[in-house]
């Protein structure tokens, strides 16, 4: 009985994480008293909140098994166009829907230049994000912005409502469970693993492979703009590094949260555990008082970790 | 057999792939509950003409009729839902996705939940238990992944979910290829079933002594053409695999 219920939790997809994460938070509990804190649980979710956004989305796409390495310049690019249509006066409502549309847009190249061209997504979206990137140079020439918006725009999106915790937060768990019902109850979702599991067969069973895929790349880019408009409410400013280096992390988290690399196979609550656990790490890390740069070295060790525990759950279920 | 007319027909059929022609000029019929034997050495176009003839693939040349009228079968789905099913030589399921999910996979069963329409799944679970245990396959657990059965196992899955749709006609691609003795001969058992439900069949293989303990008729195709169409009682097992040597009927 006891081994029965060992090999559930075992094959499921969340396990690694989940475990990683539970063991994290005892040791680094044991090693400084303010870590296992309402305060600082409060303040990693906070911090956690735009980049499991991202995180949501890049699943998704994920499980389609495609890439969007772009997301980090989506996310500032949509920052950008929103502070800068604010510059000119623009109603904020038509600022945010812009920065979002943009976002969209850049989801649908990215789309369909790896959908039509049959280039992988990798590719695609890795010239993506540098043409995106430059392009955020060049309209902020590498200066700082001020945000300027309604007070409203910063209770919706970032204010604190309790201590530490932010609303963003609320948004972030909100995504998550809209996301994670999408995927697992509709048939976009059941499609989405179709496509991303075989998509000949899917394809021959009568999915729009197609239509499936570069809705899916605009989602993970909408996911990425709308993160950033959060973020900027955040910060109140924007710069031309935002959201630099933000894809290696989101498709870390999702890879540590159970999503396969090679599509087909994801869970969006892994996803979720799998940003939290990155952003825990940064936390336990500054609490025990050790050099920043242990931060990736850590991610680095936890990534592989639990890619050897992910294959060996496939694995067991394919033998 | 029980032949009551022509079910599906196809015209002068032409396929090219950049310069190899894959399908010169074949024409193809198949009865209301007759099986059919589609024949032929490698490359010789059989499962170029079961790709057009399910959507795969659109030909370059040529006419397709179905009960009668003439169609265009422009994707998998439009033919789908005329009532043609294939079943490939790997079942044509997706590995890490549950028995259910695949059984439905593209004919999803929805319902309406605060104006949006989601899975119903225990509806889906239901009748794929009900109906693959009155075609006597009883998984552990349909919630379980398609990559835990066994090759013979996920060909009575797709055969089973093909007549669960109400197909009426069945394309399956190499059933047999990757099989052991015992579920080939399962699915050959399968297959008596599907024809006495009176869905047509159109069977390629390469192994003759499968398709022709089943088949009403055979049609040979060598380097994408058709030299040969024969019933049953005009040929034995020895002398198609003969025309399928040499390239040529004597």
């Amino acid at each position: 009985m006891k081994l029965k219920i060992l090999s559930f939790f075992l094959k499921k997809k969340e396990f690694p994480v989940l475990f990683s994460l539970t063991l994290f938070f005892l040791v680094f509990s044991s090693f400084s008293s303010r870590f296992a804190t309402l305060e600082n649980i409060a303040s990693i979710f906070s911090l956690t909140a735009e980049m499991g956004i991202v995180v949501a989305g890049i699943t998704l796409l994920m499980v389609a098994g495609e890439f969007d390495l772009s997301v980090g310049s989506t996310y500032g690019m949509a920052a950008v166009i929103l502070v800068f249509l604010r510059l000119m006066q623009i109603n904020i409502l038509i600022a945010i829907l812009l920065a979002l549309g943009t976002a969209c847009f850049i989801g649908f190249c990215n789309g369909i230049i790896t959908l039509k061209a049959g280039i992988p997504s990798f590719i695609t979206t890795l010239g993506m994000l540098m043409v995106i990137r430059g392009l955020i140079y060049f309209i902020t020439q590498g200066y700082i912005y001020k945000l300027d918006a309604p007070p409203l725009f910063y209770k919706l999106l970032s204010d604190c409502l309790l201590g530490n915790f932010r609303i963003s937060v609320i948004w972030f768990i909100i995504i998550t469970l809209v996301l994670a019902v999408i995927l697992s109850s509709t048939k976009y979702g059941n499609w989405l693993m179709a496509v991303g599991g075989n998509k000949e067969v899917a394809r021959m069973l009568g999915v729009n492979v197609f239509r499936v895929k570069l809705i899916t790349f605009i989602l993970t880019s909408f996911m990425a703009g709308l993160s950033g408009i959060i973020a900027t409410s955040r910060f109140g400013m924007v710069m031309s590094t935002f959201g630099e280096g933000m894809e290696l992390e989101a498709i870390t988290a999702a890879v540590m949260g159970g999503t396969l690399l090679s599509g087909g196979y994801g869970t969006l609550i892994g996803s979720f555990l799998g940003t939290i656990f990155i952003s825990s790490v940064k936390s336990g890390l500054i609490l025990i008082g050790a050099p920043a740069f242990w931060y990736q070295t850590f991610v680095g060790i936890a990534l592989i970790i639990a890619v050897i525990f992910n294959s060996s759950i496939a694995r067991r279920i394919i033998e | 057999m029980n032949v009551k007319g022509t079910l599906m027909k196809a015209v002068n059929i032409s396929k090219s792939f950049g310069k190899i022609q894959a399908l010169k000029n074949v024409d193809f019929q198949i009865s209301y509950g007759e099986i059919v034997g589609l024949v032929g050495d490698n490359g010789a176009g059989k499962s170029t003409l079961v790709k057009i003839l399910s959507g795969v693939y659109q030909p370059d040349e040529g006419e397709i009729f179905f009960e009668g009228k003439k169609v265009s079968l422009s994707s998998p789905a439009i033919a789908r839902n005329l009532g043609i099913e294939t079943v490939y030589q790997d079942g044509a399921l997706i590995p890490l996705m549950s028995i259910w999910r695949n059984f439905f996979l593209g004919k999803e069963i929805l319902n309406r939940k605060f104006f949006v329409k989601t899975l119903d799944k225990k509806r889906m679970k239901e009748e794929c238990a009900s109906y693959l245990g009155s075609i006597g396959i009883r998984p552990l657990s349909l919630d379980k992944e398609v990559a835990i059965l066994s090759g013979g196992e996920r060909q009575a899955v797709s055969i089973g979910r093909a007549m669960y749709f109400k197909a009426k006609l069945i394309f399956l691609d190499e059933p047999t290829a990757a099989l052991s003795i015992r579920e080939a001969e399962r699915v050959l058992q399968f297959i008596s079933e599907v024809r006495k439900a009176g869905i047509s069949i159109v069977f390629i293989t390469h192994n003759i002594y499968h398709v022709y303990t089943v088949a009403d008729r055979f049609v040979i195709l060598e380097r994408g053409k058709k030299i040969g169409e024969f019933n049953k009682e005009e040929v034995t097992p020895e002398y198609i695999m003969d025309i399928i040597r040499s390239g040529r009927v004597k």
